[in-house]
């Protein structure tokens, strides 16, 4: 329930489908269908990116000035069916210019340069709308900022923030706990980059015995590599790299034992593969699955008793979310 | 390349497995039990020492106390100790510095003195009781473990006397549970005159101590297995 929230408030923030009627700059027809253009997620990407408020609409083969005015859009973009590119419609009426439609097309054998073809789009949209400055003052501010930016490329460096929750569980005897994570990575070069991670439990991981209870709290930071790809609508990554782990262990003494607490730390290596949907542009969510294990184990003993060790080997599982930023 | 070297001896001393104690025997205490106690069918505690004294429960007959018999060698201690226990907070911490004869051995009589003094226990078919030697005096060894009748007690129907019913317990460092179903309890058969195993008329829970011990004693209850 909370995730669909989330999801759901994911995609009124990326397609401006919001409560307050906001401007519409563009409007971006994608084609989900069996024959998925290759496009669109890179053009909502730069279109956002040139700080034009885009609003999506799923495949539709209306006029694309009825489409236009329908939803109170400046701009159409829709791609080609023969897939060599798009199709734009732009008003231009407030620059004294008639409205257009112009096709930005690659014609290659090989099949078209989609990077070109979708900075060649964005730019036109980008130029026309300029224009319009006297009469959307809304947009003077935010092209003037796009302006101002670097320009977008595919190979420009991104960089991630993420959150997620799942579960940790470690063999040696401790129950699985559940954890909290927050993680930063850096696409430096196509996809490659490095990646911080840290996790934390949201409640403590209790082993008892007759003797009492040892309560374990597990802390994670990791350092590594990640490699990430983007797909139309999905996403996959993978990382591997070194891992730190704190553990907090506190004694509770049943009887006439006495409780020591004790907080030592643990290196190891670690892993992880992560796939998930594009919910818009600058936001993913997905399944992270990771696992490790420390160069070495901790056993935890009751009274001379072993009853159980930290720092084999370990697993989660971790819903995230993940903001991108280029 | 000196990285390297540093690196790699990180590793080796990450690599190395180490303990963590989160919960320690007290150093005068044995170790913890660790059997999750059985639930019998019935049961009478004899003591559990809990009321601080070295006199048994007032309940089911009971009226009993604890004596310390030994060789008049050296003068054992017996005290009931809030120091360690098995369950609880006190029981009972036996010692001696040396005994150069028989030894010594506790005993707890079930019924008032005088002793011997019968008790019917004709309701149960099994002692049990908790023991453990102390961290001072940690080889693992067996002690005889005996109820008594009117037939073997001391002072009893006898004229080789304290024969009584009973069986070997290994005792270690940490706290063990030890259950005794009378069926299983025999004499050594140096008693006279041979007795049989009466319920009704039996007389004291017996312990044999060896010349140097230093161990602790809890819980002791009839059941009905």
């Amino acid at each position: 329930m909370a995730r669909s929230a989330l999801l759901w408030v994911a995609l009124s923030l990326c397609t401006g489908n919001a409560w307050a009627q906001p401007r519409c700059d563009v409007l971006l027809i994608t084609n989900t269908g069996a024959g998925a253009d290759m496009f669109s997620p890179r053009l909502l990407a730069e279109l956002a990116t040139a700080g034009l408020a885009t609003r999506t609409q799923t495949f539709s083969d209306e006029p694309l000035d009825a489409l236009a005015r329908k939803d109170g859009c400046l701009s159409v973009v829709r791609a080609l069916p023969s897939g060599k590119g798009v199709e734009l419609w732009l008003d231009e009426t407030a620059n004294g210019r008639p409205m257009v439609r112009n096709l930005v097309v690659d014609e290659r054998p090989d099949g078209p340069d989609v990077a070109m073809v979708v900075l060649q789009t964005t730019e036109l949209v980008r130029a026309a709308l300029q224009g319009q400055s006297a009469t959307s003052p809304g947009a003077v501010a935010d092209v003037h900022q796009a302006a101002a930016a670097e320009p977008a490329s595919a190979s420009k460096p991104a960089f991630l923030l993420g959150a997620g929750a799942g579960v940790f569980k470690q063999r040696g005897g401790f129950p699985a706990v559940p954890i909290l994570r927050v993680e930063a990575a850096w696409s430096l070069w196509r996809g490659v980059g490095p990646e911080l991670l840290l996790q934390g439990p949201w409640q403590t991981s209790d082993l008892h015995t007759l003797e009492g209870t040892t309560r374990a709290t597990p802390w994670g930071l990791a350092l590594g590599v990640r490699v990430d790809h983007t797909f139309t609508r999905w996403f996959a990554a993978v990382g591997v790299g070194l891992l730190w782990q704190i553990w907090q262990v506190e004694g509770f003494a049943n009887s006439s034992v006495i409780a020591r607490d004790q907080t030592f730390t643990e290196l190891g290596i670690y892993s992880h593969a992560r796939a998930g949907v594009n919910l818009a542009s600058w936001l993913r969510g997905g399944l992270d699955l990771s696992g490790g294990a420390n160069f070495s184990e901790t056993r935890i003993a009751h009274a001379q008793r072993d009853v159980g060790a930290v720092g084999q080997l370990g697993a989660a599982a971790v819903l995230t979310i993940e903001a991108l930023s280029r | 390349m000196r990285s390297v070297v540093i690196l790699g001896l990180l590793c080796l001393a990450a690599c190395e497995p180490s303990t963590v104690e989160t919960l320690t025997a007290s150093p005068a205490c044995p170790l913890p039990n660790v059997q999750l106690p059985p639930q019998p069918q019935a049961y009478l505690i004899i003591d559990d020492l809990e009321d601080g004294d070295n006199l048994t429960g007032r309940t089911g007959g009971l009226g009993g106390n604890w004596e310390i018999w030994d060789d008049d060698s050296a003068k054992p201690t017996a005290s009931v100790s809030n120091t360690c226990a098995a369950l609880g907070k006190y029981a009972m911490h036996l010692s001696t510095t040396g005994q150069t004869g028989w030894g010594a051995s506790a005993s707890v009589f079930f019924a008032a003195p005088p002793h011997p003094s019968p008790f019917n226990g004709s309701g149960w078919n099994a002692i049990s009781f908790y023991m453990a030697l102390s961290p001072n005096d940690t080889r693992p060894r067996t002690f005889r473990a005996s109820v008594s009748t009117m037939e073997t007690a001391w002072n009893g129907r006898c004229t080789s006397c304290v024969d009584n019913f009973g069986t070997g317990v290994a005792v270690t460092g940490r706290w063990q549970r030890f259950v005794l179903p009378f069926a299983d309890l025999r004499q050594m058969g140096w008693g006279v005159p041979p007795a049989s195993f009466k319920l009704d008329e039996i007389v004291q829970f017996h312990v044999a101590l060896d010349q140097k011990f230093d161990v602790w004693i809890d819980h002791i209850q009839f059941e009905r297995l």
